[in-house]
């Protein structure tokens, strides 16, 4: 063993003791215990009894449908009679994969031409003007998930 | 109390509770086994916070997979370190760059050494050698960071990384020469830095 060797094993040896002591701060245990609590709550329902199975479904079937009715109203609402405010006011377009829970997502605002937007199938009456602010949901992954046009 | 009752339960025997839903085993496991996980991610990535979210990602994987996880083919360990190995793979894949090690990460026992010049020089020792780490291909960094780092055997290195004790031998004396001529070349351009530095005082 030459003494390069000796170096590096007494400065791997230092480093071992250095870092033997060191351990995950305390919010990274809260985080994991938080999912623990928040994935068993979810599996709670699978153990309740077959007359809660059924009431439980009945329940969502009336929740459903109500949801269907109020979709379709809504829609009618929006198609016959447009807001002004929704002219002006920023439009949400959802692009991609959704935002998962918890995953860390960055903001990017830029400028560009509607043009560019027009391109890449986006249409709305509020791209009038040549440029448009959008900012954009950026992913862990750097893609995009969602994109708001501020006219 | 509760950390000599955590102890004296094996890995195995909070494995199943934990896989019967029981929080208080899964947290046992958690404080067993988190540092060694950290120290691990910290060194692959060279990031604290890249680290810790390493250390969620790994036991979140362990919590979904405890019933299916069967301790006769290999010590949790084993696969705490595979797990980790692929999370921080696909995260350096993800980022393709390596995080400036100095922030938060300078709190080490030297810093209390009474003689402040050589407490110094050992700490760049230790830094100059994290960032010759760093610096080295994954597949040998890994290996030095197991075994060298972590002392894991051969035999659970290669059962962690998924290839033959044979491989993890031979990447361990590739990887220790790689890193000591980083080192020596390191230290060479600190010589001439430390020289400089006493021209100029």
């Amino acid at each position: 063993m030459t003494s390069h060797d000796d170096h590096l094993a007494a400065l791997v040896d230092a480093l071992r003791d250095a870092e033997s002591g060191d351990a995950a701060p305390a919010h990274v245990e809260a985080a994991v215990m938080r999912a623990w609590d928040a994935s068993h709550a979810a599996h709670t329902p699978a153990r309740l009894s077959t007359v809660s199975q059924f009431a439980s479904l009945a329940a969502g079937a009336v929740i459903a449908t109500g949801l269907t009715l109020l979709g379709g109203h809504l829609r009618f609402a929006t198609a016959v009679r447009p807001s002004p405010a929704a002219e002006t006011s920023p439009t949400v377009i959802l692009v991609g994969e959704p935002i998962l829970a918890g995953e860390h997502v960055r903001l990017v605002r830029m400028r560009m031409p509607a043009a560019t937007l027009h391109a890449l199938g986006v249409r709305s009456t509020a791209l009038s003007t040549n440029d448009v602010d959008v900012d954009v949901v950026v992913g862990e992954d750097g893609v995009a998930r969602g994109l708001t046009l501020n006219p | 109390m509760q950390d000599t009752e955590d102890r004296a339960e094996s890995d195995q025997a909070l494995v199943e509770r934990t896989a019967a839903g029981d929080r208080e085993a899964f947290a046992a496991l958690y404080r067993r086994h988190q540092g060694a996980v950290y120290r691990f991610a910290r060194l692959m990535t060279g990031s604290p916070s890249a680290a810790e979210d390493i250390v969620q990602e790994v036991f979140l994987v362990l919590m979904k997979d405890a019933a299916r996880y069967e301790t006769e083919r290999a010590a949790l360990t084993t696969y705490l370190f595979g797990v980790a190995r692929r999370v921080t793979r696909r995260r350096l894949l993800r980022e393709r760059r390596f995080v400036d090690m100095s922030a938060g990460h300078g709190t080490s026992r030297w810093d209390v050494t009474p003689d402040a010049s050589a407490a110094i020089e050992r700490r760049d020792a230790l830094q100059q050698l994290r960032c010759a780490i760093l610096s080295l291909p994954s597949r040998y960094r890994e290996v030095v960071v197991l075994c060298d780092l972590q002392e894991l055997s051969y035999e659970t290195a290669a059962a962690s990384v998924g290839c033959a004790v044979g491989t993890i031998r031979s990447r361990l004396h590739r990887a220790r020469r790689l890193l000591a001529t980083k080192v020596r070349r390191a230290d060479g351009a600190h010589g001439v830095a430390r020289a400089v530095m006493r021209c100029a005082v």
